[in-house]
């Protein structure tokens, strides 16, 4: 049988989903999202946060951003990639529009729809939104990728903005590290309060009665290494356990080259 | 023989602080309680008082020499009472409260962790976010997590 276990950075929109709650992560989230204007998939780096978001972006209806591709990070940039990405799916069946923001986009490109998301980022997303039938789930991945960042709660500030701005025909989802989580709860309690509806949090461990159902997604042949990972590293990511089944080097390299 | 008498909940105070407990207090020092108005005192043997207090106060600033099974009785209580929502507790935080209640150093809080994470690899959980660092073997983490599965 032939192996496709996925190489680095594992996550990818062509790699399958393994895992009962994995894919029980896909349900609830799609759920949510039905009800709320946000939802959250919190989990450790390496848990399956990304490949769970894209894992739902095959299934609705969906615009992925990955956040660590934008030099910057705010509700109006959020807002000018979202529409910029509608508008540019679009365009083809656009030509006799009359929608604003598809008119600003032909003359001016990507800078135009953000010009004038900086003014008004809930106009611009509701204007490409309306270029949609159905209710896309807007996934912001990476949004705040440490706890530590330095525009922390300018980040967390459009989490605060997506909750309140009421946008009836789009849903988000945001992918979090449990740190950042813990903080946004501490230190910002209506946010914290909302989260408690809308968290889904994925396994902090690969459980061990999941680990063959997982592995079997990429190579069954190699089941039992990875039992034995998993038995001498009880808490190796499946990120760990992947790269190790494809001898990537992982945690050692770095030591490696420091010695 | 001098004797002294204090109100009793002024004593009772007194005796919370000290983290004694006040029924051993009343019996070794054979305290007298009388009734003066509408409350309460203690009569007291001074000379007494003062070596059982100080006795006490000796005890507790001995450093002590904690067990591996006390430091994870105590750590798994305090990494449950403070974790939040996602189950990650403040390290930083379960630290201060461990040494506290143990009498131990922040260094040793660290080995004794180091030592229990290994020993129970997978039970445990550190990860490195978070504003408040504690330095476990090689690398600082910020929260921890219990993750093994609760038996029944």
């Amino acid at each position: 049988m032939t192996c496709h276990i996925p190489k680095w950075p594992v996550a990818a929109p062509t790699v399958a989903l393994g895992g009962k709650t994995w894919s029980a992560a896909v349900e609830t989230l799609k759920k949510l999202t039905d009800s709320y204007p946000l939802a959250l998939l919190i989990g450790r780096a390496g848990m399956g946060k990304t490949q769970v978001a894209l894992e739902v972006c095959r299934r609705v209806n969906c615009i992925y951003i990955d956040l660590t591709e934008l030099g910057e990070k705010n509700m109006s940039t959020v807002a000018a990639v979202a529409a910029w990405r509608i508008i540019r799916h679009k365009i083809s069946t656009l030509e006799k529009s009359k929608n604003r923001l598809v008119e600003v986009y032909r003359k001016h490109g990507y800078e135009g729809v953000l010009s004038i998301a900086r003014v008004d980022p809930l106009w611009t997303l509701q204007t490409a939104l309306a270029l949609l039938e159905n209710k896309p789930v807007i996934i912001l991945d990476e949004l705040i990728p440490s706890a530590e960042d330095p525009n922390f709660f300018e980040l967390a500030y459009i989490l605060h903005r997506i909750r309140n701005m009421n946008l009836q025909n789009a849903s988000f989802i945001v992918t979090m590290l449990p740190d950042v989580y813990e903080k946004i709860v501490e230190k910002i309690p209506p946010l914290g309060n909302f989260f408690t509806y809308i968290t889904v949090q994925l396994p902090d461990v690969v459980p061990e009665e999941e680990l063959a159902e997982i592995i079997a997604t990429y190579c069954p042949e190699k089941i039992e290494i990875a039992r034995k990972i998993l038995a001498e590293r009880p808490d190796a990511t499946i990120r760990e356990i992947l790269l190790e089944l494809n001898n990537t080097p992982t945690r050692k390299y770095v030591e490696l080259l420091i010695d | 023989m001098t004797k002294f008498s204090i109100r009793k909940s002024t004593f009772d105070k007194f005796i919370e602080r000290l983290g004694i407990d006040k029924e051993e207090v009343l019996k070794t020092l054979d305290v007298e309680v009388v009734k003066v108005g509408s409350g309460y005192r203690y009569v007291i043997e001074m000379e007494s008082f003062f070596f059982f207090v100080m006795e006490k106060l000796y005890a507790a600033s001995r450093p002590r020499t904690v067990s591996d099974e006390d430091f994870e009785i105590v750590l798994k209580e305090w990494v449950s009472k403070l974790a939040g929502f996602s189950g990650y507790a403040n390290l930083a935080e379960v630290r201060d409260v461990v040494v506290q209640e143990l009498g131990m150093s922040q260094e040793e809080f660290s080995e004794k962790l180091a030592a229990l994470v290994q020993r129970k690899r997978g039970e445990y959980l550190l990860v490195e976010g978070g504003d408040r660092k504690v330095l476990v073997g090689t690398r600082k983490y910020g929260l921890i997590k219990r993750v093994k599965k609760i038996e029944a």
